[in-house]
């Protein structure tokens, strides 16, 4: 009975302009973004990364703490073999730091990368079984990447104190090269879930990209080393710039001309625009194919 | 009320069968690709058209592979037509195979507040049915264990209360009901009568004729993808069944377990007569197995279940104790004696395991209502018009006045 009463006073609550009306047409042509729908489904987004930061930690004796672990390890790692062994040349900054900073935003990229291009796989019971905006599911992957980044994030404040580091003014601008990563991982992850859902091979190709694309990286070596007219060119890996930026950002070093950021802002929004609207077009066909 | 919830006009689904489904684009008109292109695919709907009024309960009934999931999935926008379109007033909220989104690591809670949003539900509104919900599914106790320890039975109940409890103008209910035990089914019976009571439009595909019959304002009945008759539900569930009976031969398509290469059933006779058939109370039942059996079955005992409105009423055998079957074709016979049955149209399934009397066994076969059986309405005293139930049993009756 009291059940009874709730329902009708929350049916009067969202009043008759609520009644939406949904028109379901056969598939075919370019889907818009319909932003709207995403606002509507944001506390989907927010669930699904929720979820994946829970599950991620479920049963671990270690927890949270992995998230800065993991940076810290793969630095311990370079330094040893890159910086002590191999003397690569770190622009004059403690190497740990100096890989730190571009580790900190590579894990980001490749977490967000290989989660978004493996979600609509992962939620194949989802998609054939619910209907939801299926952009959600990628999106949300990069926000709880996100989540993992900033905890990671104290490993560079512990590093700085430790090497007695004082971060540049220009340490605000930060967020901007996180955005840069998200959105290059997000449009790559966008190209990759829709075609992995028709092609496995994606799977199969994926852990070589990334990996091809780590070397492409001034991660392990400073961006310094490459010859000085490529520069420019070399920021058509957005990644570059980003983790040059991190470094300019945090530690001062000059690795950042602006034509190369602008390259890299350039190539980013490509890959973002046209993965959202490739993954539209396919999402349709998802749940017949997957 | 009286408003238009769903408008479909020509909705058709096609799908391939077999490899990957291909891009068509206008570019390859060629006949000979076109031709290999429609040997490849399937129309799992063709053309169907209807107007659904704000409040209506709608039965979607139709034998296996005949579109009724399609069609809800097109409804649940999981999918898109090949060609046609609908409107949809309102929001839809789905019942389809309940527990999916579900994560087995997470809790009773956690799961709540994730499948309630998954299904369209805002974080408030979960917050204030959380209680009904838990109470419906009865787990209290259970509420921050995860649901991987659960039970089956639990985890069902959980996932049905959260998609039943979900506010929406639309719902679609998918054979939701073969879960869980009677009691919990009658549950969600009564739970899917009140929406009809609260003014919502229901879409309820089940092969529960039972269900079908109590529940719904009107019936839709699919036949191959194509929409056979659309009207009053007692006819439509008499339709069903009669083309459930039509069929003389039987197709392995029906049939599910694990012995389905190396048994095939030809046909199933039931007094003398395929598909329907209509027999007195006092004639008693014989049922007649023909079939191929492709390799040496060595232990198998043969079956014939009798269900009435969806619940199973008995399984009776050939014998008691599993025996080989050789390769060859055989024939079984199993009958039952007068006046088990009481009046009322039964469905019949078919199969066969390699349990014994104690145990389940591990290879079988089975195919659900692929023959109907009308019992006529004739009383008797061996078939008392007072002793209503769906069987009769045999007993005895004294009278003392002291």
């Amino acid at each position: 009975m009291d059940n009874k009463l709730t329902e009708h006073r929350s049916a009067q609550d969202r009043g008759p302009s609520e009644i939406s009306i949904v028109h379901i047409r056969p598939a075919g042509g370019w889907a818009p973004l319909n932003a709207k729908e995403l606002w509507e489904y944001r506390d989907l987004l927010f669930f699904f990364a929720w979820r994946d930061l829970k599950v991620r930690y479920k049963q671990t004796a270690l927890g949270v703490t992995w998230a800065f672990l993991k940076p810290l390890s793969l630095v311990a790692v370079f330094s040893v073999v890159f910086g002590w062994l191999a003397k690569i040349p770190s622009d004059g900054i403690p190497y740990p730091l100096f890989s730190l900073c571009a580790v900190l935003p590579w894990q980001l990229f490749s977490h967000i990368l290989s989660g978004a291009s493996q979600s609509m796989v992962a939620d194949q019971n989802l998609l054939t079984k619910v209907y939801f905006p299926r952009l959600i599911s990628p999106m949300s992957v990069s926000l709880s990447s996100l989540a993992d980044f900033i905890v990671a994030a104290g490993a560079l404040i512990a590093l700085l104190v430790y090497f007695h580091v004082l971060p540049t003014p220009y340490v605000w601008t930060i967020p901007l090269f996180v955005a840069l990563a998200v959105m290059t991982a997000l449009g790559t992850g966008l190209w990759c879930s829709a075609l992995n859902v028709r092609y496995r091979d994606v799977g199969h190709a994926l852990p070589f990209l990334t990996q091809m694309w780590f070397f492409a990286t001034p991660i392990a070596y400073p961006s310094s080393l490459v010859p000085e007219p490529w520069r420019i060119w070399y920021g058509l890996n957005p990644m570059a710039s980003v983790v040059e930026g991190f470094r300019w950002a945090v530690l001062g070093t000059d690795g950042l001309p602006a034509e190369m950021l602008l390259v890299s802002l350039s190539m980013s929004a490509v890959l973002c625009v046209s993965g959202l609207y490739y993954f539209r077009r396919m999402e349709e066909t998802f749940a017949d194919v997957v | 009320m009286g408003d238009i919830a769903i408008r479909a006009h020509g909705l058709s689904k096609r799908y391939a069968i077999g490899g990957t489904q291909r891009q068509w684009n206008g570019l390859a008109k060629d006949r000979s690709l076109s031709k290999q292109e429609d040997a490849n695919t399937i129309w799992a709907l063709r053309d169907v058209s209807f107007e659904v009024k704000q409040g209506e309960v709608l039965g979607i009934i139709g034998r296996n592979g005949s579109g009724k999931s399609t069609l809800l999935k097109i409804l649940s926008r999981i999918t898109k037509p090949t060609r046609g379109e609908a409107d949809i007033h309102g929001r839809v909220g789905s019942l389809l195979e309940v527990g999916t989104g579900f994560h087995p690591e997470l809790t009773g809670r956690e799961n709540i507040r994730l499948n309630g949003v998954l299904l369209g539900m805002k974080k408030a509104e979960i917050d204030r049915r959380f209680d009904a919900i838990v109470a419906f599914a009865e787990v209290e106790n259970f509420i921050d264990t995860p649901v991987k320890r659960y039970s089956s039975g639990m985890y069902m109940r959980l996932a049905f209360a959260v998609a039943a409890h979900v506010q929406c103008e639309i719902l679609l209910v998918d054979e939701v009901l073969a879960v869980g035990d009677a009691q919990f089914q009658k549950k969600c019976l009564t739970m899917l009568e009140q929406q009809q009571v609260k003014g919502r439009t229901v879409f309820f595909v089940s092969h529960n004729m039972g269900a079908i019959r109590t529940l719904c304002t009107r019936v839709l009945v699919l036949r191959s993808g194509e929409l056979s008759y659309d009207g009053e539900p007692n006819e439509g569930v008499r339709k069903y069944l009669e083309m459930v009976g039509e069929t003389t031969g039987l197709s392995p398509n029906d049939f599910l377990g694990t012995l389905t290469d190396k048994m095939v059933f030809t046909s199933l006779e039931i007094n003398g007569r395929y598909g329907f058939s209509a027999a007195s109370p006092e004639e008693g039942v014989t049922f007649v197995l023909r079939g191929d059996c492709l390799e040496r079955v060595p232990k198998f005992r043969f079956s014939v279940s009798v269900s009435r409105d969806g619940l199973r009423i008995f399984t009776v055998h050939d014998g008691h104790v599993p025996a080989p079957i050789e390769k060859g074709y055989f024939r079984v016979t199993i009958s039952i004696p007068p006046y088990t049955l009481r009046p009322g149209l039964h469905t019949i399934g078919i199969g066969g395991h390699d349990g014994g009397v104690y145990d389940i066994g591990n290879d079988w076969l089975y195919a659900n209502d692929i023959a109907t059986l009308d019992i006529k309405s004739e009383w008797s005293e061996k078939n008392d018009f007072g002793g209503t139930g769906i069987v009769n049993v045999p007993h005895v009756g004294t009278r003392e006045c002291i």
